[in-house]
């Protein structure tokens, strides 16, 4: 009986310490969130205040412009609070986006091909991306010493997209390989402990196996293949969304862009810091991750989407996405145009500062 | 902390499985053991996505840098979706067999036919999500992922309420407070793991498999990944958890422990018969010594012989304290005998009116003038050896009348013979209201030699006797006392039917 109670009571102790820890973490957030109001309100913005919920996932390339946007003040001169919330996917941010706890969220190469679905409308580039790689193991330092090894890759993302150009880059397929698909976090750890002999996955993982295996190589990257393909990144919110907020968009655009002229040439390392503290990662590998893109200016957004530049990456992509079958289409059915799923005249307008 | 919980809730059925090798125990372990895979799955699952809030993170993996290593664990999908679709499909396949297993409803109850046919379902689902299988019919048809994500949900609620709708069905059914009270923990325990199985229910292992796909199956599941969690639904989650996971450990523990117990009883029992044999050597010693004051009686009547004028009122005397002895003697024999000659009993279909009457006419030998309440189902029929069971329920009746005696409630006493039928039992009590037992003394009361009566006139081996002879009828004896308000003994038979 003595027992019996000893147990309900450390256990009742037990469920009752996680409770607090869980509402002191919540009395924390709502601090913070707070403390971004307050210091929104202090300044004379000249539009209403407005707090947007964004997704961002943990690397440089999602970073590098929100962080700056808050980081300088621009958000704040917009008048706009930001909630940032960690994913590790673009599709659980859509999902997230569509059960309405996200606003906007920032999305890699591989969930482009949702927005060519019409299940997401992109509101801003953000770079053009070169952080997916192909990277070999032990003893494989060529594309062709990939048949029948197992290589890691995760099905429905930029991984599976390079890996299946690399292999097509030498006249093979995946039939070729032991394909095992798996999640990010585990290709890393996979690739660590030889638990694959090759992969396919993106920054900031490609960097860390690169940096933390001695034997690994690199076999491909976006660059490899950048004659006739591109790899964007960008930002994202539901086209319902998008109708109803337009002016909010164009705010949040603006604070972006003005971000992106700040840190997309100079600036990198103060970027990395705020990377780095936002990740609670170290400052030396966000720093390293300033190679995975060509970081463009907001004006150079800006002035692509007016030009049509920006809306030839765009195409560009979706027909890589259709060649590669990620993008399915129904016998006779037309892909979209661009315009369609892709704010340009949104970036135009934002750009105008 | 809910896999740690879970664990918890594994081990204790482990235990109860080793405890008592039954069917339900089976059941009982597959349940916890299936909810701990469902649990483990989808934390890493929900680990490796991201997308909730630091409040959850802490909830859920106590700090950033475990649900870090989580989401570094090297799993494929394949593995994460298989263990997700194995918790999923078997906690309520092993549900609805316990609330199957729980239920008197004849049409259900033991039907073998109902039984395969609520296998049927999960184990095709097993086949159907079985990775290469899943890929192999939605690849090329992505309806599919819609229409088994669909029939999986509907079919899984229905096992689950229908399961959940049995037991709080036979819960109310019960109407004898001691039955309530155990299967009261059983199903807290059940309802509280389904508490928490609901929780991560929406999971489809589909999901898992397209992990970076964004699918049918992506709208399911994605209902506890609330970003920033409203008061409302975060306090909810938190409040589900530690209540389902204290009442659901809690319940399972004290469950766990009356299986212990009840089980050390019996061993607890063979051991003190064991110690028959020094009872055995009380006897033949008490014997000899009462034969050895015959002997001296017997010198003493000698002597009187050889005396020239023999006093008569002394051999009288002489004469009656043989008599008293030899009465003494005689009594303690039969009392013995009448535990012996219990080894073999005849078992046959008899009426509870005719126990009644057999048990109700040695009582009024004893206790001619003393009232017994009588309210049993005559036509109730149970599988019994009429004259030792009889002569059970005898025994209680008498203790029953020497507890109103000893707490001096001879004017008032209230000693009953009741039956019940619960569930697979027909229960028969006999209720005083005499002066009730120390916890202590309800411990011990069945053990052999143990009396808390006049010693010259007992020696311990009336409810012992009881025990054995209940046992031998395949049923279980339960008392209830509250010391100086009385007692009720209930003896469980298997129901005939």
């Amino acid at each position: 009986m003595k027992f019996r109670k000893l147990v309900s009571g450390i256990l009742a102790a037990t469920m009752t310490a996680a409770l607090l820890v869980g509402c002191s973490g919540s009395g924390e957030t709502t601090a913070d969130t707070t403390a971004d109001t307050a210091a929104a309100g202090e300044t004379a913005a000249s539009a209403e205040p407005v707090t947007i919920n964004v997704a961002y996932m943990p690397n440089y390339g999602s970073l590098w412009a929100i962080e700056n946007a808050i980081a300088q003040g621009y958000m704040e001169e917009e008048g706009i609070t930001v909630n940032l919330t960690e994913f590790q996917d673009g599709p659980t941010i859509i999902a997230a986006m569509e059960s309405g706890s996200i606003d906007v969220g920032y999305i890699g190469q591989g969930a482009h091909k949702l927005c060519i679905e019409g299940q997401a409308t992109i509101f801003a580039l953000s770079h053009i991306s070169n952080g997916d790689a192909v990277i070999g193991g032990e003893g494989i330092t060529s594309i062709e010493d990939l048949a029948g090894k197992q290589v890691a890759y995760s099905s429905g993302s930029s991984s599976e997209d390079i890996l299946v150009k690399t292999l097509d880059s030498a006249g093979m397929t995946m039939d070729d390989i032991t394909p095992v698909d798996m999640d990010a976090s585990a290709i890393v750890t996979a690739m660590l402990s030889g638990g694959v002999d090759a992969c396919a996955t993106w920054s900031p993982n490609s960097l860390t196996i690169l940096d933390q295996d001695p034997n690994a190589t690199k076999l491909s990257d976006n660059l490899t293949f950048q004659d006739d393909t591109i790899s964007l990144a960008s930002w994202i919110v539901m086209p319902e969304y998008a109708e109803a907020n337009r002016d909010v968009l164009v705010r949040f655009t603006r604070a972006l862009f003005k971000a992106m002229d700040y840190a997309a040439d100079e600036h990198q390392e103060e970027t990395a810091e705020l990377v780095a503290a936002r990740t609670a990662t170290d400052a030396e590998a966000a720093y390293n991750q300033r190679g995975d893109a060509e970081w463009l200016t907001g004006k150079e957004v800006s002035e692509g989407a007016a030009d049509g530049t920006v809306e030839g990456y765009y195409e560009l992509q979706k027909q890589n996405l259709i060649d590669a079958g990620s993008v399915t289409l129904e016998e006779g059915e037309e892909a979209p145009a661009v315009s369609d799923y892709v704010m340009l005249d949104l970036m135009v307008e934002a750009g105008e500062y | 902390m809910l896999i740690i919980l879970t664990c918890c809730l594994v081990l204790a059925s482990v235990l109860i499985l080793c405890v008592k090798r039954s069917r339900e125990s089976f059941f009982l372990c597959g349940l916890s053991l299936s909810l701990l895979l469902e649990i483990t799955g989808v934390m890493i699952f929900i680990a490796k996505k991201g997308g909730i809030s630091p409040e959850v993170v802490q909830f859920l993996y106590f700090s950033r840098s475990i649900q870090q290593k989580v989401q570094f664990f090297l799993i494929t999908f394949n593995q994460m979706g298989y263990l997700v679709a194995l918790g999923r499909i078997l906690f309520p396949y092993f549900l609805m067999r316990l609330a199957l297993h729980y239920t008197m409803i004849p049409a259900l109850r033991k039907n073998p036919r109902i039984s395969m046919a609520v296998t049927v379902f999960p184990a095709v689902m097993l086949i159907v999500y079985l990775p290469w299988v899943y890929r192999l019919i939605t690849g090329h048809f992505m309806r599919f992922q819609k229409i088994i994500a669909d029939v999986n949900m509907i079919v899984l609620t229905i096992y689950l309420v229908t399961a959940v709708a049995l037991l709080v069905y036979e819960y109310f059914s019960i109407t004898m407070r001691f039955c309530r009270r155990q299967f009261s923990l059983i199903v807290i325990c059940l309802i509280s793991m389904t508490g928490l199985y609901c929780l991560y229910f929406q999971q489809d292992p589909g999901q898992v498999y397209h992990f970076y796909s964004y699918t049918y199956a992506w709208n399911r599941g994605i209902g506890y990944l609330q970003v920033n969690p409203s008061f409302g639904s975060y306090v909810t989650l938190v409040v589900i958890s530690v209540i389902c996971c204290v009442l659901g450990f809690v319940s399972i523990f004290r469950y766990t422990q009356e299986n212990i117990m009840e089980n050390r009883e019996e061993v607890v029992m063979e051991r003190k018969f064991d110690t028959a044999r020094v009872g055995a050597s009380m006897f033949v010693h008490s014997m000899k010594n009462q034969l050895l004051s015959s002997k001296v009686i017997f010198k003493r009547i000698d002597q009187l012989y050889d005396s020239p004028d023999m006093d008569k009122e002394k051999l009288r005397e002489y004469v009656d304290a043989l008599e008293e002895l030899n009465g003494a003697i005689l009594g303690r024999m039969e009392e013995l005998y009448s535990f012996v000659k219990t080894n073999s009993i005849y078992i046959v279909p008899v009426t509870l009116k005719e126990i009644a009457q057999c048990t109700l006419e040695r009582f009024h030998e004893k206790y001619p003038d003393v009232t017994v309440h009588v309210d049993v189902n005559e036509d109730t029929v149970v599988l019994a050896d009429k004259i030792h069971f009889s002569e059970a329920l005898y025994n209680l009746l008498i203790n029953a009348q020497d507890a109103v005696v000893a707490a001096g409630r001879e004017a008032n006493g209230q000693v009953s013979l009741l039956s019940h039928n619960e569930r697979l039992y027909t229960v028969l009590e006999v209720r005083d209201n005499g002066n009730g037992m120390t916890k202590t003394q309800r411990k011990k009361i069945f053990e052999p030699f143990y009396s808390s009566k006049n010693s010259n006139f007992n020696w311990g081996m009336g409810l012992y006797y009881v025990r054995e002879i209940v046992k031998s009828h395949l049923g279980s004896i339960r008392v209830e006392s509250k010391e100086g308000e009385g007692s009720s003994f209930f003896i469980l038979l298997p129901k005939y039917q």
